[in-house]
């Protein structure tokens, strides 16, 4: 065998093992989303966003440094400094926590509970088609023909696939956090004072997403699907051409 | 090689198989004089080709020592027609 004939045969079994191992990834994707559904349903324990609406009577939650020797609450409060750097149980001025609630929440059922994890369930599941969506576009691009028949339509759907896993996610997370807050509102907590219920609307789910970032992967996905119709045309075009 | 864009079949025929026996040359040999791969010229040889660079086209034409003439050629066949008098 020649050296070029056996760099090309290298170069086509790299390809092989390239193409065989990403089938291979988009598999155990699949495979770890629905692992991942049996188990959080399993749990039947729901981690969800919350807001509080404007009838929650709710303070804005300071920021109290962890002073060593004082307690602020009955957990231990770790880094902590000394009284000399700051005075105990003070807040420091015109700082308060921002960013999302979340909701804990156990007993909630196997449905809620698998809910709760709904994006990151979809989102593993959703990889691994888009994975399997694009193995076809990486066998024929390490053949030398990127723009075979079907490349840009197969791109086209794993941007589709991305953009409504993304949606699914969330609006699956939605109902999760509406039954977990249905959950909450209507099990009684024992405090110290007395056994009390959280107060029907203080609580509401957080229509907001969280994560916007697979929006930019399927504009990004569109943007590659059109160039590569357009490559489509230009390799149509060159058909036949010697 | 044929443009059905006119009434008529239109075929561009190649004449490369001829050329090459009437010059005693492989495929192979005219790929190492001319560059083009034989997969290329194998394409143009069996008249699948739907288009030829000029720089092609040279290569091969100075290779063979003949006239892209005698290369290419053009072959008409009329349509059918409908009106025609049925023989008795």
């Amino acid at each position: 065998m020649t050296a070029s004939a056996s760099r090309t045969s290298t170069a086509r079994s790299g390809t092989a093992v390239l193409v065989a191992c990403c089938a291979v990834i988009g598999m155990l994707l699949l495979l770890a989303g629905l692992g991942m559904a049996v188990l959080t349903a399993g749990s039947g324990a729901s981690d969800v966003p919350f807001r509080l609406t404007s009838a929650a009577p709710a303070a804005p939650a300071p920021v109290t440094p962890c002073v060593r020797g004082a307690s602020i609450d009955v957990f231990a409060c770790e880094p902590a400094v000394t009284a000399e750097v700051w005075p105990e149980n003070e807040a420091l001025p015109s700082v308060q926590r921002a960013g999302g609630l979340r909701l804990s929440q156990s007993g909630v059922g196997p449905l809620t509970a698998m809910l709760s994890d709904a994006p990151a369930v979809v989102g593993l599941l959703a990889s691994g088609v888009v994975v399997l969506l694009l193995v076809p576009v990486l066998r024929s691009t390490a053949a030398g023909r990127p723009f075979a028949s079907g490349n840009a339509r197969r791109i086209a759907m794993a941007a589709t696939v991305t953009a409504g896993a993304w949606l699914v996610g969330h609006l699956l997370l939605l109902v999760a956090a509406a039954r977990t807050i249905r959950s909450y509102v209507d099990n009684p907590v024992v405090l110290q004072a007395g056994t009390f219920a959280v107060p029907e609307g203080w609580l509401a789910v957080q229509p907001v997403p969280s994560t916007w970032w697979p929006l930019v992967v399927t504009v990004l996905l569109l943007g590659l699907a059109a160039a590569f119709r357009v490559g489509g045309r230009l390799a149509d075009d060159a058909d036949g051409l010697v | 090689m044929s443009d059905s864009s006119d009434a008529s079949t239109v075929q561009v025929a190649c004449h490369l198989g001829v050329l090459l026996e009437e010059r005693g040359m492989t495929l192979v040999g005219l790929a190492a004089r001319t560059g083009v791969t034989v997969a290329n010229l194998s394409v143009l040889k069996n008249q699948r080709a739907r288009a030829v660079r000029f720089s092609t086209l040279q290569a091969v034409c100075d290779a063979l020592d003949c006239q892209p003439g005698d290369l290419l050629s053009i072959r008409r066949a009329p349509a059918a027609q409908d009106d025609e008098p049925i023989p008795a």
